[in-house]
């Protein structure tokens, strides 16, 4: 037996499997086998299903595709890869899928953006519109808004007499001049008046004088048919004040200040 | 490469056994500068030592990470064929790094030759493309004549640490010199049944059938393969299984892939299938090159979408059952990758 394992020659070595791990003067060690580097490749997908096994089987010629900026790929004809249909989401114009698209590109580009450009300007309106309606909220309400005009009965307003009402939280007179107070107004010398203002610049019907009572000196409210002019005379530091409102003697600088108004013809007048 | 993304091209590179394909896909605006890398890329190479070198590690990640589909067919044209046909797609592990620029260079330089290259626009105007073409640096000539592939068929295994056992089984097929037989294996392959048609269900297919009644509950896959090129073809099935059940898997498998004959429904789907799968790799630009490149360089001239489908219409009962029976008679490659203790040899296949 010996001597047959022997015979073998050259190939005894290789009919059994040793290994050595202490080297002696006869037999050599043989060389470490070296540590290769090991590649780390994405973990291959775990097929568990008919369905997902069958979609990895090839069936035809397999190609090989690389490319500098394209990752490798197997391609193994697979025949479940289909190409969606996209005719839903195609316009008439290239509806067909042999039409030539540039020939239809303009109308179909000027539809949309027709399309486009009106809708824009429609929304910068609508946007306009909205944004006016809420910053227009901050403004003053009906109710502020409806206390800031005066509707006055003209008609109840007796010939000479002053009325007074409150109007924006401050006193309105309305005189209703006699013929002779506007002649005498109307006389008086412009120059020589302290604010020089015509009489004819201060009231739209001469008949009635609109002014505010103020006095432009401090702030007091003037005394109607009073003082040396035949207007106003304010109590607290002796303005005198004419029938036309305007400041005559006294400490007073300006003229009592006219408001805006208006007749609206049916024997009313609206201020403010 | 840089240039390339700045003007929105793609350039890739696509190898099959017989052909190699420079694709580059690029907007019409670009067009010109994506040509000249083109005919840079696919003319005048130039394999300078720091641009193979600095391949290298991606050469080694990639196949690091190959599916085991494309080993096992590797494994399925190194069983049928040996040589020619049976080398494989891609490096083996000892080659990684021998590559010089003088052996690559000396391959492009005896190999690309006008004869034997046809180059493909879609979506181009015919004028720039010959335009193109005729500017191209390659050698005219023919090349080398290769020798015909033989096929001889065996067993090539490969075992590995997967709970799955992946078999291929065929034998020789259609080769392309006669388109008519080979559209007839076309159609035999579609109506054994190809691919699942339903989402999350298994198609109906005889193969499909066959299998599903020998294995029970595990899940299972098989699917019909056909492979023609120039000199012959392989035709058969490629099945994925759990280890324990693969025998039965491929015993069943193969007991229908030699049955001899089909149905006229089945050839009927085949053929219906066959023309829908040719149509649908017709719809997307870059398919459509690929395919009329290798009609060209292979067959010498391109059959536009129609004439196929009336060439498809035309198989009748008759040619696809004397394929079957050609199948039937044939010699068996088996190989197989992953679990494969219970996977059966091609002498204990009948």
């Amino acid at each position: 037996m010996i001597n047959i394992v022997s015979k073998s020659g050259n190939l005894a070595p290789y009919l059994k499997a040793t290994t050595q791990t202490v080297a002696s003067q006869i037999k050599q060690l043989s060389p470490a086998v070296p540590a290769s580097l090991k590649i780390v490749v994405p973990p291959v997908q775990e097929l568990h299903t008919n369905y997902s096994l069958s979609n990895s089987l090839p069936s035809g010629r397999v190609r090989v595709l690389s490319g500098p900026g394209v990752t490798t790929q197997v391609r193994f004809a697979h025949t479940d890869i289909q190409i969606p249909d996209f005719s839903a989401y195609r316009r008439k114009d290239v509806q067909d899928g042999t039409a030539v698209s540039r020939r239809s590109e303009d109308s179909r580009k000027s539809f949309t953006y027709l399309v486009v450009g009106g809708g824009a300007v429609v929304g910068a309106y609508a946007a306009k519109t909205l944004v006016g309606e809420f910053v227009s909220s901050m403004s003053a309400s009906a109710d502020v808004l409806a206390l800031a005009k005066i509707e006055i009965k003209l008609g109840d307003i007796p010939e000479g007499k002053s009325v007074t009402f409150k109007w924006r939280g401050k006193p309105l007179f309305i005189r209703h001049r006699t013929p002779s107070e506007i002649q005498t107004e109307r006389n008086v010398d412009v120059q020589s008046l302290r604010d020089p203002q015509h009489d004819a610049d201060r009231v739209q019907d001469a008949e009635w004088l609109v002014i505010i009572g103020v006095c432009t000196h401090l702030g007091c409210v003037p005394i109607a048919n009073a003082g040396d002019f035949g207007g106003y005379y304010c109590p607290c530091h002796g303005s005198h004040y004419d029938a036309s409102g305007r400041i005559r003697r006294g400490p007073a600088p300006l003229n009592l200040e006219v408001p805006n108004y208006e007749f609206p013809g049916d024997g009313t007048l609206i201020v403010g | 490469m840089r240039n390339l993304q700045q003007i929105g091209a793609t350039l890739s590179c696509q190898t099959d056994r017989e052909t190699i394909a420079y694709t580059l896909q690029s907007t019409s605006d670009s067009l010109e500068t994506g040509l000249k890398f083109l005919g840079d890329v696919a003319s005048k190479q130039v394999f300078k030592p720091w641009e193979i070198s600095d391949n290298i590690p991606r050469l080694k990640y990639e196949l690091a990470g190959l599916s085991p589909y494309a080993l096992l067919l590797d494994l399925l044209h190194r069983a049928a064929y040996r040589t020619g046909l049976g080398n494989s797609l891609f490096c083996p592990d000892y080659l990684v790094g021998s590559h010089s620029t003088e052996s690559l260079q000396h391959y492009v330089q005896s190999r690309f030759t006008t004869n034997r290259a046809a180059v493909v626009g879609v979506g181009v105007d015919h004028g720039d493309l010959l335009c193109f073409a005729q500017n191209l640096d390659l050698e005219s000539g023919a090349g080398p004549s290769d020798s015909a592939a033989k096929y001889s068929g065996g067993d090539v295994r490969q075992d590995t640490a997967d709970s799955l056992a992946h078999v291929a089984v065929a034998v020789e097929g259609a080769s392309l010199k006669n388109t008519k037989e080979a559209l007839a294996f076309a159609v035999l392959q579609y109506a054994l049944g190809v691919g699942p048609y339903v989402k999350w269900g298994s198609s109906a297919s005889p193969l499909t059938r066959a299998v599903g009644s020998a294995v029970g509950n595990n899940p299972f896959a098989v699917t019909a393969f056909n492979a023609s090129y120039t000199d012959s073809g392989l035709f058969g099935f490629v099945a994925s299984s759990p280890g324990n059940v693969a025998g039965t898997v491929v015993d069943a498998a193969v007991k229908q892939l030699r049955s001899g004959t089909l149905s006229s429904t089945d050839v009927a789907h085949g053929r219906a299938q066959l023309k829908a799968a040719i149509l649908y790799n017709q719809e997307s630009n870059s398919t459509l090159a690929e395919e009329i490149g290798t009609q060209a360089v292979l067959l010498g001239s391109v059959l536009s979408g129609p004439a196929i489908i009336s060439a498809v219409n035309s198989v009748t009962d008759a040619e696809v059952n004397a394929a079957a029976s050609k199948v039937k008679s044939g010699k068996l490659s088996v190989a197989g990758v992953g679990n494969l203790t219970h996977v059966p040899y091609s002498d204990e296949l009948k």
